[in-house]
C-alpha cells in the first residue's frame, strides 16, 4: 500500500499555514497538479506598496548581486510605509531550492526566492511555490513579457514565477586577436554565425596568433540545448516535455549527431579547449588561451571589463549553428522569483507586491544595465535606452537582440521536465566520453540510453 | 562488597554515573542516533521535495543494487579506499622510520612531513589541482617536458582516480606520520640495539622488529583510515574532479551527495546512507577480526 506524507500534511502539522487545505489525501492528485490550489492567495488590493500591517519579509536571492537586489528593494522599501524586504544571498541555485524546502518543513520560508529555471516544474507541481499568475496575474500584461520568456513559464495559461535575471548563452570574441588574425572583427562583420565560420575562425587565430585555442566554453549541457534549439531540434519528446511528460530523448537525431560532430572536429584539432566550468572558460578567454568564449549572457559586462583590463577588446559574436538547417533560436536560462507555499497574511501581501514592483520596467531595467541578465519585459529595454545606456554597451543590445530573434517552438521554449539536472549530467558524462576518444555514435548512443533512463523515472513523478 | 570490588567502584552510586554521562549521551542522541534513525526511515520514502513522501518500501535498495551508477561507485570508492589506505600506510612507515632514525633536526624533519595535514582538505585540493593541473600545473609540466607522459586527469578516468588518491595520500600522510613516530619513539632501544648486534639491516629491523611492536598502532590506523577514505574523500572529488570524467571518481559519498541535494531524490539518497553504513560497519568487524590475529598487544 502507498502511503502519502504530503507537504500540505507537513505544512498542516507544523502549524505553519492556517490557510493551507487541510486535505489528506496525497498532494500530487489528479485535481492538485501544481495549481498552487492547497492555499487561499488573499493579497488585498495590489498596487498600493502596503500590507495591512507592519511586516518585514525576506528575499533569498540565488546568483550574487546581494548589494544590487538590496539596493533595488530599498527602493521599494523607501516608497512603503508598512513592508520591509530584507535580501540576502543563500548559496546558488540548488542551494536555494533545498533551503527554501527546508525552511518550509521548519514553518518559516522567505516571503521570495530566486530559483533557476529547471526547478519550475517540480515547484509547481509539487506545491512548493504559488504561481505568480495567482499573486499578481490580476495586475500585470503577460503581453508586455518577452515572448521567449512567456514561452518558458506560462504554462496551462498560467504564470509560474515573475522571470528575474533571465539570460542564455552568449558569444563573446577577442576583436584584437581577429584583427591580428586577418578576419573581420567589427561585430557587424565578424562571421561567427556558422558551425564552420567558428572552426574557419580558429584556424586562422590558431595559425595566426598567439592564441593557443580558437574557441571555449564550459562543459554544461545547457550549452547543447542550446545547440539544439537553435537548430530547431527538440531534446525530449512530447514538444520536449511540454505537452506531457517526456518519456524519450533525441540524442539520435541528426541535429545531435551534427553537434556532437563539430564539437569532436573542434576538440580534435585542438580548436576548442574544453574547460570544466564557467570561471575556467572565462579565464582561459581573458588570458588569451582561446580567443571566442560561449558564456551566459549574464556575464557580458565581466567579460567586457576583464578584456579591457587585459589589455584587448571584446566583442559580442554569435552562437554557432549549420547553416544548412538554419537557425531557430535560444533557449532560456537563468531563473525567476516565486513565492514559497506557507507565506500567508500580511506577508503573503507583502511578497505579492514587492513582486508586483519587481515586474515593473524599471526595476527590470536597472537589473539588466548593471548585470547584463535580460529584462523579462521589452518595455524595459526602451528605459536603458532613454539611459543611453546601449551607446555605452551596445553589446547588451546586440545579445538581448539575438535572444528576442527566434522562431518560438517547443524546441526554443527548452526543455521543461523533472531531473532536469541529472539529464544535464548524462549529457556531460558522455561529453567526457566523446573527448576521451569514443566514437560520435556511440556517445549519441550511451548518452540517449542514460538520459531515457532518467527519463523512466522523471515521467513517474511528473503529476501532468 | 570485596575490597577488590569497592576498589573498581569510581562512583558511591549508579545516578551518578548517568549523571555524568547524561550530556554525551544527550549529544549522541539527538546528533547521531536520531538522525540515523530518521535516516533509515526516509530511505523507504520517495522524496521529490521536502514534507512531500510516499512510501515505497524497499523500492530504493532495489533500485541501487540495479543501478550500474550505484555499482561504478561502489568500485570506484573500494579502489580509491584500498590505495589510499596501501600507499598512505606505506610511506608514513617509511617516512616515520627514516625520522625516526634521524639523530639531528628531527623536529623540522617532523614538522614538513605533518605540515600537509595541517591544510583543511578543501586547502589541499586546491593546492594540488594547481600543481598537477594539466594546463597549469608544474607538475605535470616537468612529466611532459622531462619524460614525455601526459597526465590529463580531466579528460583521461583513471589519471583522474590517481590524481585525487594522490591528493588523499599527500594530505592523509601527516596523520598517520604522528602515530607512527610516538609509537617508534616507544620502542626500547634495547630491541634496536639486540637487532643491531644480530646483524639485522635497517629495513629488516623497519619490518621484522618494529612493524610487529607497533602492530596496535598499525591496526588502528588501518581502521581509521579505512572510514575515512569511505566518508572522507568528498571534498577532494567535489573541488578536483566534480565525480568525473564520465563518473570515474564518483566514489559513494559524492554519488549521495549528488543525488540528495543536487537531484532532491532524498529517499534514495538515504537508502545509499543506511548501505554504506552497513557495509563500513561489517567491514570494520571483518577488518577488526583479522587484524587482531596479526596484532601484538603484548606490550611495548
Amino acid at each position: 500500500m502507498k502511503v502519502n506524507r504530503s507537504r500540505r500534511r507537513v505544512l498542516k502539522a507544523t502549524g505553519v499555514a492556517a490557510t493551507v487545505g487541510l486535505g489528506t489525501a496525497g498532494c500530487i492528485g489528479a485535481d492538485d497538479n501544481g495549481s498552487g490550489s492547497g492555499q487561499t492567495v488573499d493579497v488585498g488590493n495590489l498596487g498600493t506598496l502596503e500590507a495591512s500591517e507592519e511586516v518585514e519579509i525576506d528575499f533569498w536571492i540565488s546568483i550574487g548581486a546581494q548589494e544590487l537586489a538590496q539596493r533595488i528593494a530599498d527602493g521599494f522599501n523607501e516608497q512603503s510605509e508598512t513592508i520591509t524586504v530584507s535580501v540576502s544571498e543563500e548559496g546558488d541555485y540548488t542551494e536555494v531550492w533545498n533551503q527554501t524546502q527546508q525552511s518550509q518543513v521548519a514553518g518559516d520560508p522567505p516571503g521570495i526566492v530566486h530559483l533557476n529555471a529547471i526547478h519550475t516544474l517540480p515547484a509547481w507541481a509539487e506545491d512548493v511555490v504559488i504561481p505568480a499568475e495567482r499573486l499578481i496575474g490580476s495586475e500585470i500584461d503577460r503581453r508586455n513579457f518577452v515572448d521567449a520568456v512567456n514561452n518558458y513559464y506560462i504554462i496551462e495559461d498560467s504564470l509560474l514565477g515573475l522571470p528575474f535575471g533571465v539570460s542564455s548563452v552568449a558569444c563573446t570574441y577577442n576583436r584584437t586577436a581577429f584583427e591580428a588574425a586577418g578576419l573581420p572583427a567589427h561585430p557587424d562583420d565578424v562571421e561567427l554565425r556558422t558551425m564552420a565560420d567558428w572552426k574557419q575562425a580558429s584556424e586562422a587565430l590558431v595559425s595566426g596568433t598567439d592564441t593557443d585555442h580558437g574557441a571555449t566554453w564550459p562543459k554544461i549541457g545547457w550549452f547543447y540545448e542550446t545547440y539544439h534549439a537553435l537548430l530547431g531540434q527538440n531534446v525530449l519528446n512530447n514538444d520536449n516535455g511540454r505537452a506531457a511528460p517526456a518519456t524519450e530523448s533525441y540524442l539520435d537525431s541528426q541535429a545531435s549527431r551534427r553537434i556532437y560532430e563539430w564539437n569532436k572536429e573542434m576538440y580534435d584539432a585542438e580548436y576548442y579547449q574544453l574547460t570544466q566550468e564557467w570561471s575556467d572558460a572565462r579565464q582561459a578567454f581573458l588570458n588569451g588561451q582561446s580567443a571566442i568564449e560561449l558564456d551566459s549572457s549574464a556575464a557580458l559586462a565581466g567579460l567586457a571589463g576583464g578584456a579591457a583590463d587585459a589589455g584587448f577588446e571584446a566583442g559580442v559574436g554569435t552562437v554557432p549553428t549549420d547553416a544548412e538547417s538554419g537557425r531557430e533560436g535560444k533557449i532560456v536560462g537563468g531563473g525567476a522569483l516565486f513565492v514559497p507555499t506557507g507565506v500567508d497574511g500580511p506577508k503573503l501581501e507583502a511578497a505579492a507586491e514587492f513582486m508586483l514592483w519587481m515586474a515593473q520596467p524599471e526595476q527590470q531595467a536597472e537589473w539588466h544595465m548593471s548585470t547584463g541578465y535580460y529584462p523579462a519585459r521589452a518595455d524595459a529595454i526602451e528605459v536603458a535606452e532613454q539611459q543611453g545606456f546601449y551607446e555605452q554597451a551596445p553589446q547588451f543590445r546586440r545579445a538581448f537582440e539575438q535572444f528576442t530573434d527566434r522562431t518560438e517552438s517547443s524546441a526554443t521554449a527548452g526543455v521543461f521536465t523533472y531531473d532536469h539536472s541529472e539529464i544535464r549530467s548524462e549529457i556531460t558524462n558522455g561529453l567526457d566520453r566523446l573527448y576521451a576518444g569514443d566514437p560520435v555514435e556511440d556517445v549519441l548512443a550511451s548518452t540517449k540510453t542514460s538520459v531515457d533512463s532518467v527519463l523512466d523515472r522523471a515521467s513517474d513523478a511528473d503529476p501532468r | 562488597m570485596s575490597d577488590h570490588a569497592s576498589r573498581l567502584q569510581v562512583f558511591d552510586s549508579n545516578w551518578q554515573a548517568v549523571l555524568l554521562l547524561f550530556p554525551t549521551l544527550v549529544l549522541i542522541s539527538v546528533f547521531l542516533y536520531y538522525p540515523f534513525l530518521e535516516t533509515v526511515q526516509l530511505s523507504f520514502y520517495r522524496i521529490r521535495v521536502l514534507g512531500n513522501e510516499q512510501w515505497v518500501g524497499f523500492d530504493h535498495y532495489l533500485d541501487l543494487f540495479g543501478s550500474d551508477t550505484y555499482r561504478n561507485s561502489l568500485v570506484v570508492t573500494v579502489i580509491f579506499t584500498v590505495a589510499t589506505v596501501t600507499v598512505s600506510l606505506f610511506f608514513s612507515l617509511l617516512l616515520s622510520f627514516l625520522v625516526h632514525e634521524t639523530r639531528r633536526f628531527t623536529n623540522v624533519y617532523l614538522i614538513g612531513l605533518i605540515w600537509p595535514y595541517a591544510l583543511p582538505l578543501a586547502v589541499a585540493a586546491v593546492v594540488l589541482d594547481f600543481l598537477i593541473n594539466p594546463q597549469l600545473g608544474i607538475v605535470t609540466f616537468l612529466l611532459n617536458s622531462t619524460l614525455g607522459i601526459e597526465f590529463n586527469w580531466t579528460t583521461d578516468g583513471t589519471a583522474a582516480l590517481v590524481a585525487v588518491i594522490l591528493a588523499a595520500v599527500w594530505q592523509g600522510l601527516g596523520y598517520s606520520i604522528i602515530f607512527m613516530t610516538a609509537a617508534l619513539g616507544q620502542i626500547p632501544e634495547s630491541v634496536t640495539d639486540a637487532a643491531r648486534l644480530d646483524g639485522v639491516g635497517p629495513l629488516g629491523r623497519l619490518f621484522r622488529v618494529y612493524v610487529p611492536l607497533i602492530s596496535p598502532i598499525l591496526v588502528f590506523l588501518i581502521v581509521l583510515q579505512t572510514i575515512g577514505a569511505f566518508f572522507g574523500g568528498f571534498a577532494l572529488v567535489d573541488l578536483m574532479t566534480g565525480g568525473g570524467p564520465d563518473e570515474s571518481t564518483n566514489v559513494l559519498m559524492f554519488n549521495l551527495y549528488q543525488d540528495a541535494f543536487t537531484n532532491s531524490r532524498f529517499g534514495y539518497a538515504a537508502a545509499q546512507s543506511v548501505v554504506l553504513f552497513v557495509f563500513v560497519a561489517v567491514l570494520m568487524y571483518v577488518q577488526l577480526k583479522i587484524t587482531d590475529r596479526y596484532a601484538y598487544y603484548g606490550g611495548v
